[in-house]
């Protein structure tokens, strides 16, 4: 998709490696125009964003789950309403799927969305990367992932939340702290329980166990 | 690096190296003790494989056609806050995901602007959030180059754009709803609906339409662009705007201009508006697709409008391109 003319050229070229880096994101000018209610810089905005923030929703939900459009449609709306007091801390991308994040771990909460470990109605295959992984090894993964999200289902909120920023968006304990505005210890906590409840239920799951045999050599 | 492992518990450690190669900020010589360190510390090797498995996720092909559909969606929701109350009744997932996004950007002024909706208050303003003025005057779009030909629009477009014009003139405006979700479709009335405020709206938005209309059989391809997209800016709920989608797609495909065609169609086609048109967006979106060389979609999109619409005046032309595709 064709990228508006929004996009302000000169926020590119202008010392991209020598400042921070959300100083270099070729968003911001369009974020700026959005945030002051144009509506092409809107269109421009969600246009570029709505990829990450799509898949940011498929791996909250699971690909084939069928509101996940409705809830990135949810989250398109939740960013373009936050978009007008975001303060350019992150880069415009980050902000945009930790937008989409939080709205689908709501929706999993008011959705009901609540799969028991052993129900297997998540097994239809994920979109994945092209990946040079056998079939096994991605089943592996994919058996992870719906474990995964049955903890989540299972956790209090700010648990969950912690154990979805840092497995699903791959942030580190630093950046999870920075962004949520809390000590880096308490990340540490949340996470450690999580990964207590997350590790029990992997034990326990006889699919991954017989899957993780077979993969052995 | 502090940290402190223990093979019996194994979920003490802190990470540091974890940290610095999720991060992306890891040499190669933390590479290599990284890959030491989570055979002995399992943790560190949950978060690894945890994360690994989930940035395999990718995108599907046809992912460009939802977030289209997605951002239109969006959009028209956000203009209908905008222009009605806010309703009294709303849907709980709704202000609280604007709860969870204030709560990203994070500050006391955040707080207080989500605080009318806290309470409750009914009023004519929609929130702090949602007040944000839409600029009645924005910058002229970009102009296009000038189609080579025109193609007058069928007879059934001026039908429809009357009809919808005398529907509208009826009830009160009807609002698309976002998406088949039943519990997203608006309230019939607004709350305090202010009968004069409406009837400009809508006159202002027939006239566009009329006038832009009026452009693209005379030939004035740039005047009737421009007026489309002014109706799509200021009046983007209303059914003209919404038919404007097709009319509008129509000239900047005879333009060349396939790609920003086939936005228009999409929005048309996502936006959750009654599909008086859906006929001729699927054909316009079709030819946009073929423009740009996209066979595995545009095949699709033929037997999407075979299926839906298997009576149009489009279908034979529809048939022929998907026995090509072949």
């Amino acid at each position: 998709m064709e990228l508006s003319i929004l996009t302000d050229p000169l926020e590119r070229s202008v010392g991209e490696n020598t400042l921070p880096a959300w100083r270099g994101d070729h968003l911001r000018a369009v974020a700026q125009k959005a945030a002051e209610g144009n509506q092409e810089a809107l269109q421009t905005l969600l246009m570029e964003v709505g990829g990450p923030m799509l898949r940011t929703v498929r791996k909250v939900l699971g690909a084939h789950h069928p509101h996940v459009e409705d809830v990135a449609q949810d989250a398109a709306l939740g960013l373009v309403r936050a978009i007008q007091i975001f303060r350019g801390e992150c880069s415009v991308q980050h902000f945009s799927v930790r937008v989409a994040l939080r709205t689908a771990l709501l929706a999993r909460r008011h959705l009901n969305v609540r799969t028991k470990v052993g129900d297997f109605s998540e097994s239809e295959a994920e979109i994945l990367d092209d990946t040079e992984d056998s079939p096994l090894d991605n089943l592996i993964s994919q058996e992870r992932r719906r474990i995964l999200r049955s903890v989540l289902d299972q956790l209090a909120p700010p648990i969950a939340e912690a154990v979805a920023l840092h497995f699903m968006l791959g942030m580190t304990v630093p950046e999870i702290a920075e962004s949520e505005g809390l000590s880096a210890n308490t990340v540490w906590s949340r996470l450690r329980l999580g990964k207590r409840a997350l590790r029990r239920i992997l034990a326990e799951d006889g699919r991954l166990a017989d899957l993780q045999k077979r993969a052995e050599p | 690096m502090s940290h402190t492992t223990s093979s019996t518990e194994g979920l003490e450690c802190k990470g540091e190296l974890l940290n610095r190669v999720l991060g992306g900020i890891g040499s190669s010589v933390d590479q290599r003790a990284f890959d030491v360190h989570i055979t002995r510390c399992e943790s560190c090797r949950l978060s690894h494989q945890l994360c690994g498995d989930f940035e395999r996720i990718g995108a599907a092909s046809d992912d460009s056609v939802r977030i289209s559909r997605i951002a239109a969606a969006a959009l028209v929701r956000r203009q209908r806050e905008a222009i009605m109350p806010f309703p009294a009744k709303q849907r709980k997932l709704a202000w609280r995901v604007t709860l969870a996004a204030l709560a990203i950007a994070g500050s006391a002024a955040a707080a207080a602007a989500t605080y009318p909706w806290l309470k409750g208050e009914a009023s004519h303003k929609t929130g702090d959030l949602v007040s944000v003025s839409v600029p009645v005057h924005t910058k002229p779009a970009p102009s296009l180059t000038e189609p080579e030909s025109t193609t007058e629009l069928d007879q059934n477009e001026s039908e429809q754009q009357s009809d919808e014009s005398e529907r509208s003139e009826a009830e009160p405006p009807q609002l698309p709803p976002a998406t088949n979700n039943s519990a997203r479709a608006p309230e019939a009335h607004a709350r305090n609906p202010q009968p004069s405020a409406v009837q400009d709206v809508k006159a202002t938005a027939q006239s566009l339409f009329r006038e832009a209309n009026q452009a693209r059989r005379s030939g004035d391809m740039a005047r009737a662009v421009k007026l489309y997209q002014q109706l799509q800016r200021q009046f983007a709920t209303t059914p003209e705007a919404q038919l404007s989608f097709v009319s509008l797609g129509r000239l900047l495909l005879e333009s060349g201009s396939s790609a920003a065609a086939l936005s228009q169609f999409d929005r048309y086609l996502g936006s959750g508006s009654t599909k008086s048109l859906a006929a001729e967006a699927l054909y316009g979106r079709g030819r946009a697709l073929k423009a740009l060389g996209r066979q595995g979609d545009e095949a699709e999109n033929w037997q999407r409008l075979l299926s839906s619409y298997p009576k149009s005046p489009y279908s034979g032309e529809a048939r022929a391109r998907l026995q090509t595709l072949r």
